[in-house]
């Protein structure tokens, strides 16, 4: 600590000598939208800044010099500077083939270590599938992340498990990030301007999870002209627009539904004339919506909103009973963002955030004589307030000093139910919870070649009269031997005061999540990192090398047996087995190609994850759900004229683990000796697609775009179970069989096959 | 629940466009001795020997036989030879009513079948006799309501209760039920044993107090109609109740608990439990129990 503070003097004192002090944002010279991270380099003094998730910079040089400025997809400029002044630069963007070329240009090679980044550039660049971009699935196709199977929504980093994801958007965290399990991502695409996942070395400015942070940023508006977007797809469809109101202000609405349950339809229809029968459909929508009012030069305010829901009804009626099923779930987040460049060497922001994520499922059941039912709840909610203050000393260092209180209701699981139309029964709590947390974060580059982060961030939590409090240290040092290449370690200690309960392995909307309670304390973990990055051939290629050990501790997970699904009356602490432990830890290989008409990626993770809970496979350590030795992604994007674009992406990874029987004990009585002991068969899926970008009569962008999704047909695993099933012979003289008994097999249920798709959209 | 089991199907049928049956080697070890074994002070030795199966194969009603008649079966007091069990002739069982059994005495069993790798259970102890009293009184025609009083002992935490009923020379199993919701009482650790005269239940819901446990009997049996164009013919109300409480113990609990596989969707939504079994080398399990027996003649 001596030495820390030591080196904070020399930087500081730094400070005292005349300097020329910049600042100022970086905007889309298009649009008017503030680029996030891009680099303002001074050439002669060799010192750079990045610009913040508002656009701001600040840099402090000694003297005159070129300023470079740079950011992924735009033209870079260069301006000469020999004074002080607020510098607020627009970038044109750059010409296709010069994108190409621009890619990553001076993107610090240490950012590239234990982080993931889409700017607005790059998810163009992301490949097409299914009709659009998918900002989840895109992520999951880079090392260390992946989803949970097909069918399932987690996100799953560094041997996380789906609920370890602090999902911010806009400030607002999501709790579901998924529509229609997992098969399209709740953030669309056309509405996002970027998004950033750490899934190492976490600021202090984060917590309250153990694996991620995915902070997605919903673009601004056009601060210049209008615009709009119509896409018509196969699977969704959605409307966007956005421009100014005002000289200061702008609004950016987009909104988006999926007819997927159009396949329901004909069942139906049947239903509707026989009224016999089954019938079932689905349908989501989402919306976004901001609102960014620049108050003057320095103050600036956002007003964001998202909505999405999902909405599975079934209904079947035989022998007189009519049985219906409404599952519906889904998020609500709003936030209101405050910032004030208070001059060039401090910028605070303030955030006011909602959200509210529900989930419910009625069940009736009617007929002439009964009219019976359930009604099951699940939802939570939470109100936080943000205030970070950040300080550019001008020595190359920057201190983020900054405190949150959210303020938690939940309702884990809140069930009635209805006998001849009548509430004959009602359960369930709500859990209010206060949590709050102070940070200081100081980034500072001791040299060209050493920088480090260090971060203390004091957690705390109050439910039930109990309160949990925790000091959490973080610690990142990077070393660059150049320019084009750095070494980086990290260490994390995180907290986290929600859990999910799951048993299907995360990503069912019947996932329950629950809060740390007096008696169920909160998940802990240390992670540990060290990563490798190098540019190669003046940036064209990075080749980023990555491991990780993670050990985790209080994690819960159902007992022996037990699902909510089947004991939703029951309270879900007494279903719980607590004090589980976790180990993760692997390896994780990148290489990246930036420019030329083949763009895209190739990541290998190498991973092993075990859990230990004293009741659950008798005190032995066994595989986690989704423990996966091997998992491969090969993603490429290949221009192949201006109008004209492929995209592929190429997965393997190794099966999940499934519980497995060795022997039976009767002949519908199998025996289960340890947890997780098989593997599912591995999961391959190769998608492509086609994309060709032309103007219409009108002069207006047109999109079409045609994708396969899963080229093979493979019939990748959703779930695999062990059935001793029941079987009997029949002949043409008698209705007693005169063969019966039992067969046991193992078989697998697949989720999707071969999903052709295509959308039209056209911008104008 | 059958409102959930059909959305869940419901859900499945729609995410799930195909099943495929996989060729998995299930690491079957070739088949090992099944015991299920309980002794009591009151009922002596009941051991039910049986063989494994693989879990892949296919098996015919008729010819499938998994009971062992030829077995060694032998039980140890404190480490020592207490008995040979004879076997009783039929369905694999191997009984011996006259033994003297104690409490805080660890009692074990070995069986050697030729073919088949030894088996032995670990080591357990008598539980202590429930001290439970039973006031009876007759709800209607065919039911019968049955308060039983437990006096909560530190050293009996697992209970048993078996339902039978007395008709015509025959034992046949009468419908028996804790009166209140399966929900409350699961909270107790309430699990049904598979057939219906008969639950067991922890003393999770009494610790440290005297129970009251209302319990609802039907005492009419529905004999098999000999017309086999009936299925039943109508309810015959049994001459007499016999109510077994016994005090088990955790092992007896553990292995129903954790036999209650999921089947179907199920299997989806929540992982098999590992089944219990204190038999080394095989599978199962050896318990005891303590009975008090309430007898009600009708």
């Amino acid at each position: 600590m001596k030495i820390y503070f030591s080196l904070l003097l020399v930087c500081l004192s730094s400070t005292l000598v005349a300097q020329i002090v910049l600042s100022g944002t970086i905007k889309d010279k298009a649009s008017g939208e503030v680029l996030i991270g891009a680099n303002i380099y001074a050439l002669g003094n060799q010192k750079g800044s990045v610009t913040n998730v508002y656009g701001f910079y600040s840099l402090t040089i000694p003297a005159a010099d070129t300023l470079v400025i740079s950011y992924v997809g735009y033209e870079t400029k260069r301006i000469f500077i020999n004074a002080s002044k607020t510098l607020s630069i627009e970038l044109p963007t750059a010409l296709l083939q010069e994108i190409e070329i621009t890619a990553t240009a001076n993107q610090p090679v240490e950012e590239k270590i234990g982080k993931v980044n889409i700017s607005v550039a790059e998810l163009k660049r992301l490949p097409i599938i299914l009709g659009e971009t998918d900002i989840i699935k895109s992520l999951a196709l880079t090392p260390g992340i992946s989803i949970g199977t097909e069918g399932t929504t987690g996100l799953l980093v560094r041997g996380g498990t789906p609920d370890q994801n602090l999902v911010l958007l806009d400030g607002a965290t999501v709790y579901n990030i998924s529509h229609l399990f997992g098969f399209l991502s709740v953030f669309n695409p056309d509405a996002v301007k970027e998004v950033t996942l750490l899934k190492g070395a976490f600021p202090a400015e984060y917590g309250g999870r153990l694996s991620s942070v995915v902070d997605v940023r919903m673009k601004d508006g056009n601060k210049k002209e209008k615009k709009r977007q119509y896409k018509l797809g196969l699977i969704s469809s959605s409307w966007f627009s956005e421009g100014p109101l005002n000289a200061k202000t702008s609004y950016m609405f987009s909104a988006r539904t999926s007819y997927l349950g159009l396949i329901g339809l004909p069942s139906y229809i049947s239903f509707a004339a026989k009224d016999e029968g089954q019938a079932v459909t689905y349908w989501m929508y989402d919306t976004n919506f901001k609102l960014h009012h620049q108050l003057n030069d320095k103050e600036q305010l956002f007003y964001s909103f998202y909505a999405g829901n999902d909405i599975l009804p079934a209904i079947e009626k035989i022998a007189g009973i009519k049985n219906k099923v409404n599952l519906n779930w889904g998020n609500i987040t709003s936030s209101i963002r405050y910032t004030n460049a208070i001059n060039s060497k401090l910028y605070a922001t303030a955030t006011l955030a909602f959200n509210y994520f529900n989930y419910r499922l009625k069940v009736t059941s009617k007929s002439a004589s009964t009219d019976d039912g359930l009604l099951n709840r699940s939802s939570l909610r939470d109100v936080a307030t943000r205030y970070k203050l950040s300080w550019y000393t001008g020595a190359n260092q920057t201190i983020d000093i900054g405190g949150e209180l959210i303020q938690h209701s939940y309702k884990p699981g809140n069930v009635k139910t209805f006998t001849d139309g009548k509430v004959d029964r009602s359960s369930g709590e709500t859990i209010q919870a206060l949590s709050y947390a102070l940070y200081i974060n100081d980034k500072i580059n001791l040299s060209r070649w050493l920088s480090l982060n260090l971060g203390l961030r004091w957690s705390n939590y109050q439910v039930e009269k109990r309160g949990y409090h925790y000091l959490e240290p973080r610690l990142s040092l990077a070393i660059n031997p150049s320019n084009s290449s750095s070494v980086k370690f990290g260490y994390s200690a995180m907290n986290q005061f929600v859990h999910l309960l799951t048993a299907s392995g995360g990503g069912l909307p019947n996932d329950i999540w629950v809060p740390t309670t007096a008696a169920v304390p909160p998940q802990r973990s240390k992670q540990y990192s060290i990563g490798y990055s190098q540019d190669l051939a003046n940036q064209a290629w990075n080749l980023t090398i990555e491991s990780y050990y993670k050990k985790m501790s209080q994690l819960i997970d159902f007992q022996s047996g037990a699902s909510i699904v089947f004991n939703s009356d029951s309270d879900w602490q007494e279903l719980i087995e607590q004090n589980g432990e976790g180990i993760t830890y692997g390896g994780e290989f990148f290489l990246k190609k930036n420019k030329g008409r083949l763009t895209g990626w190739l990541g290998y993770t190498l991973s092993w994850n075990d859990r230990l809970f004293q009741n659950i496979n008798q005190n032995q350590w066994f595989p986690a759900k989704y423990d996966r030795r091997h998992d491969f992604e090969l993603t490429a994007n290949y221009k192949i004229s201006d109008r004209w674009q492929f995209s592929s992406n190429f997965v393997y990874n190794t099966g999940f683990v499934v519980t497995l029987p060795v022997a039976l004990i009767e002949p519908y009585q199998p025996v289960f000796t340890t947890r997780n002991n098989k593997r599912a068969p591995d999961y391959l899926r190769l998608d492509v697609g086609f994309t060709l970008n032309k103007k219409n009569s009108k002069g207006n962008e047109v999109q079409w775009n045609f994708s396969l999704y899963n080229a093979f047909g493979r019939r990748n695993p959703f779930f695999v179970e062990y059935r001793s099933a029941y079987f009997a012979e029949f002949d043409n003289t008698s209705i007693t069989p005169f063969n019966e008994g039992v067969r046991g097999t193992v078989r697998q249920g697949t989720a999707f096959s071969l999903l052709p798709s295509f959308s039209y959209s056209v911008k104008f | 629940m059958k409102k959930v089991i059909t959305l869940l199907g419901f859900t499945i049928l729609f995410l799930t466009n195909c099943f495929k049956d996989l060729d998995y080697d299930l690491d079957f070890e070739g088949q090992e001795i099944v015991i299920r074994g309980t002794i009591s002070p009151q009922d002596g030795a009941i051991i039910q020997v049986s063989h494994t199966l693989d879990p892949e194969g296919t098996y015919f009603f008729d010819t499938l036989d998994l009971n062992i008649n030829n077995a060694i079966v032998k039980l140890y007091a404190n480490d020592t030879l207490l008995q040979q069990i004879s076997y009783s002739g039929k369905n694999g069982l191997y009984l011996e009513e006259d033994l003297t059994l104690n409490r805080n005495v660890a009692y074990h069993l070995t069986v050697e079948v030729e073919g088949f790798p030894s088996a032995r259970t670990e080591k357990i102890e008598i539980p202590q006799l429930p001290q439970t009293t039973f006031n009876l009184v007759r709800e209607d025609e065919n039911e019968l309501r049955i308060d039983i009083e437990v006096a909560d002992n530190p050293k009996a935490s697992y209970y048993q209760l078996v339902a039978n009923g007395y008709y015509d020379m025959e034992v046949v199993e009468l419908y028996a039920y804790p009166i209140g919701t399966y929900e409350q009482w699961e909270i107790c650790g309430l699990i049904e044993t598979g057939s219906s005269n008969g639950f067991h239940i922890t003393d999770d819901c009494f610790k440290e107090k005297t129970f009251l446990f209302p319990l609802s009997v039907q005492i009419e049996y529905f004999q098999p109609s000999l017309d086999s164009s009936l299925f039943f013919i109508e309810p015959i109300i049994v001459e007499e109740v016999t109510l077994r409480f016994r005090s088990t113990i955790k092992e007896r609990y553990d292995f129903v608990v954790t036999s209650d596989v999921p089947e179907g969707i199920d299997n989806a939504f929540r992982e098999p439990a590992i089944t219990f079994s204190n038999v080394i080398g095989g599978h199962g399990y050896f318990s005891a129990y303590q009975e008090t027996v309430y007898i009600h003649k009708l």
